[in-house]
Parts: C-alpha cells; structure tokens; sequence
C-alpha cells in the first residue's frame, strides 16, 4: 500500500498545534506563575536597586524554568491515557522521529512564545539591552534542551502514579549542564569576554540531546505501552 | 501450496507473562485466513493480551508467531489495525479531526469526504464536529469503528478487534457485520473477541482460550 510521509507530518502537526491551542490554560498557567515569580522576587529581597542588579537576570531564569518545568512532563501524558501513543507506535513513521516532532512542536508552540516575555521583564527588572539580548538567544535555544530533557524524563515516568513528583526530580540534574554553560554566556557578556565559547558548549549539549532523547524516549515509551 | 502458507497465520508454542502473572503457557493456535476467527474466554484469559501479542505491542516469551509468512514487522505494522476495546480518540480534538489525523498518521489520503462517508455509514455523521469529551460511549464506539470502514483499511491484511460489539445499538452491529462481511470476502482475516454467544456470519472459527 502506498503510504505517503507528507501526510504522517502534515497530520501529527496538526494534531499537536490543536491539542495545544484547546489546551490554552498550560499556557496561561505557566505566564502565571513566571509574572507572579517576577513580582514576589523584588518584594522579598527589598527595594534596594544594588541587590536587584545583582540577581535581576537570575530572577528572570528562575521565574522561566520554574514555569516550565511541570508543563515538561506532560509532554506524553495526555496521549498516554486516551491511546494516541499507541497510533504513533503503529505509525509507518519511526517512533524516535515523531517524538523529535512532538519536541519541536512543544517547543515551538508553548516555549518560544515565552521568549516574547524575556523583554518585558527584563525592562522591568533594569537588566541592559545587551544582556537581554543574549539571554532571549540563550533561552530559545537552552530550552530546545529543556523540551528534550523533558521528553525523557515524561517517557520515563509514564505509567507511574507519582509521575508529577519524579519528573522535576529527574529533569533538574539533567538540566545542570544547561544553566551552567547559559549563564556563562550572560556572565561573558557582563565582563566584556567573549561570550560564544559558551555558547558553543550550550549548542553543543543541545545537540547531544536532540540525538540521545528520542532514543531513550522511544525505549521508555515501548516499555510504557507494554504494561 | 505456497500461496496458502503465506496467508497463514499461527502461534507456535507461545509462552507470555505479564508481571508475575502467566497468561499463556504452549498456546497452539491456527487461524482461519482469511476468515473470522472469534476468540472466547473468561474475563482474565488473556484475550487482549493474545491480540497485544500478536499486533507486537506485546513481546511473546517464548515460541513463534508466523504472521503471513514471516512479515517483517515493520510491514505487518502497515498490514493490519488494532482496534482495542477503550477507544483511542483524542478528547481535545472533534470526531472528524481524529479520524482525519489517525488517516494521517497512517500515511493515507486524508480528506474530509471520505471521513464524512465513513461517519454516515455509521449514522454519526451530525456527531461529527462534536468535542469527543462530549460524546457519549456509544458514540466513541461507532466513531473507533469508522475507522475500519475506509477504503484502505479493506485492502490490509488482518483486523484485530477486542470486543467491537460492547456499547453497539443494532444499526451499529448490523453495519459492523457488513463490512466485516465485505472485508472478509475480500480475502480479509479477522481476529475478535467476543462474549456474544449468537455469531451471525457465515464462515468462522472459535477460538477458546
């Protein structure tokens, strides 16, 4: 039988893009939290502008990844319970390139629009343009990595019952490399060092994992389905 | 003599655990292909285990399935559809947009007459731009069923099918028995499972476990 792979893209795009745009309260959920984090964070350390230089770009990272964080997990979940990991199982598609697929569609659709909000709190916090600048750069791409650590740690948690308590567990010593290498960018560009090595390195774990993710993923979620 | 051993389809001595749990322990079976083969059992035979198994969603621990001659499994995945007795429709989606997406990802052509076809056949056709969260099971049934009645899935090999009767009305099972009729006329195999003691086709095998 002719199977025609346009149509495989086509039809898992539009699946994702929908399930994400009925599910607009991810969404909101996340702004929530970042805008309520952003707001919390200077009232606590006090209205002194020294200190919130000091800690105004870590303010920012934190509110970003402490959003995105619980949505990380759910990345399977939902496709889990009503049978479509089993339709992507039974797919002509290899099951690794359509999680590669589902990673970039959660990245494109639910992280990349955050990146719009890196400006805004920025100018609120008094971070300079320069440093916003990178960290929108360093952020679109530290959490395509997030998205692939995530993916991990969802396929690994699958079929578990405290899955929402595992996964932050699991995702934030994975993640270390990420923040490490991230803010040696920011702390470059602050010291007036060249700022790309670092942005090599973050590259380059991004990388690694767009290659081990769907592996493990793919593994995991074959076990899930199983049981 | 070689045509017939390729459209055959047995369990060779096959042994599956599930957990601690053994469900299987020196299953001989030989289906009837192309035919219907109605598998029957008690609750907890093993009967969606033993069509798990056989779609390789499940790994036997030991012996061998011939699946139309060795088909590799890459090829037996395109050769056949699992209907499973909980329906696998996404709730965020409509009906038509799931069963557009589920052509989709099969790699076949996608439009929305054929899936409308497909839905009147089962008399659901005004349930179509219906959130399936707010569809009622019978509904959800009819809908997962559909899927059967497109004009590629006639030309696969084998359906599995795990209890396609429970939440039916009459329409449904009679529309159902057509075209499992026509699939099978049409040199189709199909493997159900059942508890319904009255069987209305024509050629079939029962299998007990």
């Amino acid at each position: 039988m002719k199977i025609n792979f346009k149509n495989i893209l086509i039809a898992l795009i539009e699946k994702e893009f929908k399930s994400y745009l009925r599910s607009i309260n991810n969404f909101m959920n996340m702004i929530v939290f970042m805008i309520a984090i952003i707001i919390l964070f200077p009232l606590t350390v006090g209205p002194s502008e020294e200190k919130l230089t000091l800690v105004s770009n870590a303010i920012v990272w934190i509110a970003l990844i402490v959003s995105i964080i619980p949505t990380l997990d759910k990345i399977y979940i939902s496709d889990f319970k009503n049978g479509w990991l089993e339709q992507y199982y039974y797919s002509p598609l290899l099951l690794e390139i359509i999680i590669l697929i589902k990673c970039f569609v959660f990245w494109f659709f639910l992280i990349i629009p955050l990146t719009i909000f890196i400006p805004i709190f920025s100018i609120l916090l008094n971070i300079p343009f320069l440093i916003i600048f990178w960290n929108i750069i360093i952020f679109a791409i530290g959490s395509l990595g997030f998205c692939l650590i995530g993916s991990i740690c969802s396929s690994l948690t699958l079929g578990t019952k405290s899955n929402n308590l595992i996964s932050p567990l699991l995702i934030l010593p994975l993640a270390i490399p990420i923040f490490i290498f991230g803010n040696g960018v920011v702390e470059a560009v602050k010291s007036n060092y060249d700022p790309l090595p670092n942005l090599y390195l973050l590259i380059t774990v991004c990388l690694i994992l767009l290659i081990i993710s769907p592996l493990i993923s793919s593994y995991s979620i074959k076990i899930a389905l199983t049981k | 003599m070689a045509s017939r051993l390729k459209d055959n389809m047995i369990l060779k001595n096959i042994s599956l655990t599930r957990g601690l749990k053994t469900i299987f322990s020196s299953l001989n079976i030989e289906f009837l292909c192309p035919g219907l083969n109605i598998i029957k059992g008690e609750n907890g035979s093993g009967k969606t285990s033993l069509l798990m198994m056989i779609s390789t969603l499940l790994q036997e621990d030991r012996g061998t399935i011939i699946r139309f001659g060795k088909l590799k499994k890459n090829d037996w995945l395109n050769e056949h559809i699992l209907i499973k007795q909980n329906s696998s429709l996404s709730d965020e989606l409509t009906i038509e947009e799931n069963l557009k997406i589920w052509c989709g990802l099969k790699g076949w052509d996608f439009n929305t007459d054929k899936i409308e076809k497909s839905l009147k056949n089962f008399g659901i056709l005004k349930y179509k731009n219906f959130l399936v969260s707010e569809c009622s099971s019978g509904i959800k049934k009819k809908a997962e069923l559909s899927k059967l009645n497109f004009d590629e899935s006639f030309k696969l090999k084998c359906w599995l099918l795990d209890e396609p009767l429970n939440h039916l009305d009459e329409n449904g099972k009679l529309f159902l028995k057509k075209i499992m009729d026509k699939f099978i006329n049409m040199n189709g195999t199909i493997l159900q499972t059942s508890h319904e003691k009255k069987i209305n086709h024509k050629n079939f095998k029962i299998i007990k476990l």
